[in-house]
């Protein structure tokens, strides 16, 4: 396992937010430190802690997003579709997740390679639905 | 572009950034958690609480009605 080039990533890939300026800048970012976690994390436990937590950092970044963007219904004309849209990729990629979590702590000797693949494919998924509306924001 | 435009995109840019600077400031927070907890070892049963926590803070407000917005009864 390659931890210490992921540390380090983990790290870096954070700073060069302080410069940004756009919520769909930031969620781009943290795509790209998911993205790095989860091509050096092969240990299963620590492998599922990790995509949680670039899941988490994504999520933060919807959150904030729709708490700027879409505190009502009709600040923005695609409030209305996009939130309820953002809450089915959230949920999914929240269950997956919890899925693979649970084969891992009860499995950890066993490969977890399908859960953690499904765990990917619907946080990738929630990340370039995140990354796709947050162009829309100035 | 008037004053009452150049206002009011002035203050949607403001509260975007201090939107991003929170954002910020959570993943940092994130990756310094996940890389003390990947450093001490196994992640134990706190270290998905404290992960758990900043998912349950960020579904309160994904999951929370728009003004405006009823929300489809639950299945």
């Amino acid at each position: 396992m390659k931890l210490l080039p992921v540390l380090a990533l983990l790290g870096l890939a954070t700073l060069p937010l302080a410069g940004c300026v756009s919520l769909g800048t930031v969620v781009t970012q943290a795509e790209t430190v998911y993205q790095q976690v989860k091509n050096y994390y092969t240990d299963a436990p620590k492998a599922v802690y990790a995509l949680k937590g670039g899941f988490i950092i994504v999520q933060s970044a919807v959150a904030k997003f729709k708490a700027t963007e879409c505190p009502a219904i009709d600040s923005q004309p695609w409030c209305a579709s996009v939130i309820p849209q953002v809450r089915v990729y959230n949920k999914a990629a929240e269950d997956a997740i919890a899925t693979a979590k649970a084969f891992v702590l009860a499995n950890p000797k066993a490969d977890a390679s399908t859960f953690y693949q499904a765990a990917v494919t619907a946080t990738e998924a929630y990340a370039q639905f995140a990354t796709t509306i947050g162009v829309q924001t100035p | 572009m008037n004053a009452a435009a150049i206002a009011a995109f002035l203050q949607a840019a403001a509260a975007i950034l201090a939107a991003t600077v929170t954002v910020v400031q959570d993943a940092v927070a994130i990756s310094n958690l996940v890389k003390t907890v990947i450093d001490q070892g196994e992640p134990t049963d706190a270290d998905w609480t404290a992960l758990q926590t900043y998912q349950d803070a960020n579904d309160a407000i994904i999951n929370a009605p728009m003004d405006g917005e009823t929300l489809p009864p639950a299945a």
